[in-house]
């Protein structure tokens, strides 16, 4: 069921995250970054919100005319006030990108389960933080949230006496009340921070911050938005007559009509129901849990390249048990693998060099071992090249299981490989398709542009061939047969390949075989 | 709201907060925009040849990178052109949803009646005075002169709009002996114009003689569209209170 919506959910994702890389290139695509911009933007909501508070009059009969007069000063309190409004919009816009974007990835399940399930309070405590913002300006808006709110609340009949008993006539509400809103209001963003950081705590090298060129272009727009559409409010509340026609803030209050519509009971069941129901996502089926790899000591020299490339901190290194001259063993966390890889790719040892008696590295899977994907490497170079001839040189293409779809390539001169992850690739075994009697070229696709399902498998890839990050591909290596193409789109794929084998048969590097 | 503010309620603000934003906007890359002092601009002409010149070391010892890989930002005029309208477009996603289409909550321009109301029943078993043989076997700290049931009755509402009923409900009275308030919130729309009101609460069960109300209240009202019409009870002051 949920399968069924992942994939057309995917499938339009990936399109508008393709369209978006055309103007602004992976890196600063914000729908490859939606969570790192959410944090940015609550950055920006919160230093407007520290402004907009010194401004603020926290009593009932102040507030909507320190707000006014706030609002009024378009050039400093006019841009503060719609800069924190449209950042705490954006940053649920974001949120929702986040989220769906996560969901059609398939980044819920098994060990990320800590990040989804610990991403449900946030939800709830950005909608806290934004609702409570709306009643203190004490506007018909804020009366209307308020007192539905408060409705809302008394359904669950927690409180002894009901809430929106406070809103019920002109006399009711008084500061001291108001004064409690206020607090809510600086309290909820300071726990949303707080779950945020719970939501990141278990991610490796987790990025909290866009890309500058992405940061300085949100905020510009934010800026450009508060000049031309300043944020304002409705006319004062009044408790004695009934708001008409209000502009609702749909990222935060689109529940609201519904609250109206089907009543608290319903909201309720949706609000609850939905929120456990996400909570138990990770755990419904179909359950997806790869095996960990293990560490064998006898080739482990505690040399930390597993330990530093781990995108989830499932390895970490520990005092060393088997006696070995080595101040160091890595050891692996099954509760936070992924099963990816990108550890079998970091060994120095994983080197189908020096094998005899099957190749043998410090940290590999039970199935597949790294061997038996050397051995599919050797059948896939066999295969390739018995296909080849003067035009069409053989060529293998090394995929992941999240890129693009390797199986309609495998035919003639090209044949294909695929791993978990790009990232559990070693180097050396590029060495190894090209040298004496290997392949024509080589060409390495993955997850798009650098947004890799692992994480940092396509990043680590690249940093090990430019030489960058241990282990690196050894200089005589030719770089001109080999190439990468970080697609998940099958046609994109397909032109990149047919552009590297023209290449390699202009290069005239191949040999002609016998079988022509 | 036509007073002009303070004049030490927007310097303080820029004072404090003005420096912090510049700091922010000058580290997220503005300082780029800005003409280099000749002497940085040096350093750092030096570090990017430095730069340079390990990359093409570094490039000799363990040669080149692969060809293809992860795009970078696009910095072309063309590029920013073209984020530029992209942004435009988000803006004006956030912009509109921020407060359109507009929601018609009140489309009839009906009156609301609000009724909020807390209030205990009476208790299921009356009070009743300790004799003194009573109070003499109890401890001394013990001895309250009254026994009193825990529990009450729930309190029963009947709200009555131009002699028809629009609400009755018996609320249980809250707690788990059952010996709080009953509580009510009551919202129901009433068209606008001339009614007539009658609200009615029972607080114990009802007797056999039919004069079951322990609280009434008749009354004519004028609202006006959109007008919200608050009653509370308040049994000291004689029952339902209309403000």
């Amino acid at each position: 069921m949920l399968t069924l919506l992942q994939y057309p959910l995917r499938r339009t994702l990936d399109w508008f995250e393709r369209l978006f890389d055309r103007p602004f290139g992976a890196k600063w695509n914000p729908l490859r970054q939606p969570g790192t911009l959410a944090f940015f933007f609550f950055w920006v909501s919160a230093v407007t919100g520290i402004y907009v508070f010194i401004l603020f009059d926290t009593s009932i009969g102040g507030a909507f005319l320190s707000v006014e007069s706030m609002t009024e000063q378009w050039y400093l309190g006019g841009v503060m006030r719609s800069l924190h409004r449209y950042a705490s919009d954006a940053m649920v816009l974001t949120a929702i990108v986040h989220l769906a974007r996560e969901f059609s990835l398939d980044r819920y399940r098994g060990v990320r389960w800590f990040s989804w399930f610990t991403g449900i309070p946030v939800i709830w405590l950005l909608f806290l933080s934004g609702i409570s913002g709306y009643w203190l300006v004490w506007d018909q808006l804020a009366q209307y949230v308020a007192i539905g709110s408060m409705e809302w609340i008394d359904w669950l009949g927690i409180f002894g006496e009901p809430v929106a008993n406070n809103f019920l006539s002109r006399d009711s509400l008084d500061d001291r009340f108001f004064s409690l809103l206020v607090f809510i209001h600086i309290f909820g963003p300071l726990f949303l921070l707080f779950m945020m950081w719970i939501h990141i705590l278990r991610i490796n090298r987790s990025r909290t911050n866009p890309p500058r060129g992405l940061a300085i272009g949100s905020f510009v727009m934010l800026l450009a938005l508060s000049f031309a559409h300043p944020a304002v409010s409705h006319g004062p509340a009044d408790l004695g007559m009934v708001p008409a026609v209000l502009n609702l803030d749909w990222f935060f209050m689109a529940l609201y009509p519904a609250f109206d519509a089907w009543g608290p009971g319903a909201l309720w069941a949706i609000a609850f129901g939905g929120s456990l129901f996400m909570c138990i996502m990770p755990w419904l089926p179909p359950l997806k849990r790869a095996p960990a790899p293990e560490v064998l000591l006898e080739q482990c020299n505690g040399c930390t390249r597993c330990f530093e490339d781990c995108p989830y901190g499932a390895v970490s290194m520990q005092p060393r048990t088997d006696g070995r001259p080595f101040a160091k063993e890595a050891t692996v966390n099954a509760d936070l693998c992924t099963a990816c890889g990108i550890c079998v790719g970091a060994c120095p040892m994983s080197t189908p060099f020096r094998h005899s008696g099957g190749l043998k590295t410090g940290i590999d899977f039970q199935d597949p071992s790294l061997d038996s994907v050397q051995t599919n490497m050797a059948d896939a170079m066999q295969k390739a090249r018995e296909g080849r001839n003067r035009e069409q040189p053989a060529v293998l293409v090394i995929g992941c299981d999240h890129g693009a779809d390797l199986s309609a390539i495998g035919a003639g001169n090209v044949a294909s490989l695929k791993l978990s992850c790009i990232g559990m690739l070693p180097p050396s075994f590029l060495d190894y398709a090209l040298a004496g009697d290997g392949v024509d070229g080589v060409l390495l696709t993955g997850c798009g542009d650098g947004d890799c399902f692992h994480r940092f498998g396509v990043q680590w890839t690249e940093d090990r061939m430019a030489g960058l990050r241990d282990p690196y591909l050894r200089k005589r290596v030719p770089r001109e047969r080999l190439h990468a193409c970080w697609s998940t789109e099958p046609d994109a794929l397909a032109a990149e390949l047919k552009t590297f084998s023209d290449r390699l048969a202009a290069q005239g590097e191949h040999e002609e075989t016998g079988d022509e | 709201m036509n007073e002009s503010p303070n004049i030490y309620y927007i310097i303080g603000p820029l004072l404090i907060f003005g420096p912090l934003f510049l700091w922010i906007l000058y580290n997220l890359g503005v300082r780029e925009l800005f003409r280099i002092p000749g002497d940085i601009r040096r350093q750092r002409q030096r570090e990017a040849e430095d730069a340079n010149r390990f990359r093409e070391e570094h490039a000799r010892k363990r040669g080149t990178g692969l060809s293809g890989g992860v795009k970078d930002a696009n910095i072309t005029p063309l590029g920013l052109f073209a984020q530029a309208v992209t942004y435009i477009w988000f803006a004006a996603v956030i912009g509109f949803f921020a407060a359109q289409p507009p929601y018609t909550y009140n489309p009839s321009g009906d009156a609301l009646l609000k009724l909020s109301l807390s209030h205990p029943g009476k208790r299921k078993v009356e009070c009743r005075r300790r004799s003194a043989q009573e109070l003499a076997k109890l401890a001394a700290n013990m001895r309250a002169p009254n026994v009193c049931s825990r529990e009450r009755w729930p309190v029963y509402v009947e709200i009555e709009i131009d002699g028809d009923i629009v609400f009755r409900k018996s609320a249980r009275p809250n707690g788990l002996s059952k010996d709080g308030p009953s509580i009510f919130y009551i919202v129901r729309t009433i068209k606008a114009g001339e009614h007539v009101l009658a609200m009615r609460l029972r607080e114990r069960t009802r007797d056999k003689e039919g004069n079951d109300f322990d609280f009434e209240k008749n009354l004519p009202v004028t609202l006006k569209s959109g007008q919200v019409l608050a009653v509370e009870f308040h049994a000291a002051k004689g029952g339902f209170v209309v403000q």
